[in-house]
């Protein structure tokens, strides 16, 4: 199953994220794949903003990890984009530290096998000025109406 | 003799100075992050607290792993940093050791556990004898699931050590001759007594033979060339 979504502009992008926010449940991991500039911060802005966080997300890339309590649930927004080796994300302790809340990791193709099997992967791609959002479910998301997202 | 030991391949770190077997200062904490920011003003602490310098070590024992990958280079790094400017031999500890050597039991085969994360644990399985353990045999990497098996064939009566506590609920589940005891995590005086035999049978590795006990190495490297050519290390050789 893929849920596949056009988001011709940045305010579209953010409102995938925001609706999503509502399939979450503490202990959730987003895995989130696509290049610079995808808009890979805005989608996570989005789901923030869905989670009633108040304060505004900014890219992880040099401090590799924020969390964000002010929500229903914790958000922890890992980017994993200057690490070497699965060593080293898994010495982060991304996962405690997002027990009772969302992971979302960005570049998180790249630590895949340090992933649990049951997490949403999504992927945002650049079509000219347009984005496209796909979502692949594993484990329990695909049990969950990611098809409602589709407004 | 004065020694040092560090251990920080778990999530319990720990310093001791010790004269001898006797611990004279020593600092610990619990946390699976932030090995690097405790060990150095821990030692600072311990030297204070016995009234020693550096100056007065004799040797630096440090935990080398199993363990966390950071935690155990921070801890391998300090010791290496101390150790060479003091001119003192540098002694690697292995973690599952320390655990092993403080294990209550006088008659039940032990089994040492450190969870190393991604679903595999070390172990590694020690008969106890008057004033220590042997080991059966080097460390290993294995699944939950063969660590259960190991544990199902065992014909002694064993005790599990260690990160206990990291187990999957019910892992242990139906094994009546299997108990768990402490302690959790290697103890910085545990790792002076190992390095304090090691230094007594004259057995000092080369320093450049002292490296991190991974077991995994060389770890997986994310491989960014092909995930990003663009990358900063897409284009590394």
């Amino acid at each position: 199953m893929t849920i596949e979504l056009r988001c011709p502009t940045e305010m579209e992008t953010r409102a995938v994220g925001r609706r999503l926010a509502s399939l979450c449940r503490p202990g959730d991991v987003l895995s989130l794949v696509g290049p610079l500039g995808a808009g890979k911060t805005t989608f996570v802005g989005g789901l923030a903003d869905g989670l009633g966080i108040e304060e505004p997300v900014t890219s992880p890339t040099f401090i590799l990890m924020r969390t964000y309590r002010s929500g229903f649930l914790p958000l922890v927004h890992v980017d994993v984009y200057r690490l070497t080796s699965l060593a080293e994300f898994d010495d982060l302790g991304v996962f405690e530290e997002a027990e009772e809340g969302v992971l979302v990791v960005e570049w998180g193709d790249a630590v895949s096998p340090a992933l649990p099997r049951n997490h949403l992967r999504v992927e945002i791609d650049v079509d000219g000025t347009e984005r496209r959002i796909r979502l692949l479910p594993a484990g329990d998301w695909r049990e969950r109406t990611l098809e409602e997202l589709v407004a | 003799m004065k020694l040092l030991g560090i251990t920080t391949s778990t999530p319990g770190s720990g310093v001791a100075l010790a004269d001898g077997l006797q611990v004279v200062a020593s600092a610990s904490r619990v946390d699976r992050r932030g090995h690097a920011s405790f060990v150095v003003p821990a030692i600072d602490f311990c030297f204070d607290q016995a009234g020693w310098s550096p100056e007065d070590l004799d040797a630096v024992v440090v935990d080398v792993g199993p363990g966390l990958y950071t935690g155990i280079r921070v801890g391998l790094a300090t010791a290496q940093g101390l150790a060479a400017a003091v001119g003192v031999p540098l002694v690697p500890s292995v973690s599952l050791d320390a655990i092993a050597l403080r294990a209550a039991t006088g008659r039940r085969h032990i089994w040492a556990v450190v969870d190393v994360r991604r679903g595999e644990l070390a172990v590694a399985g020690y008969r106890p004898v008057p004033g220590g353990v042997v080991k059966d045999g080097p460390p290993e990497l294995v699944s939950p699931e063969r660590f259960r098996a190991l544990l199902e064939s065992d014909p002694d009566d064993s005790l599990v050590v260690g990160d206990v506590a990291a187990l999957e609920p019910g892992l242990l589940k139906g094994l009546h001759r299997v108990k768990t005891g402490r302690p959790r995590y290697p103890q910085a005086d545990a790792v002076v007594e190992i390095g304090m035999g090691i230094l007594e049978r004259g057995e000092i590795p080369h320093p450049d033979e002292i490296r991190p006990l991974y077991l995994r190495e060389p770890d997986v490297t994310i491989n960014w060339g092909a995930i990003r050519p663009d990358s900063p290390w897409g284009n590394a050789p």
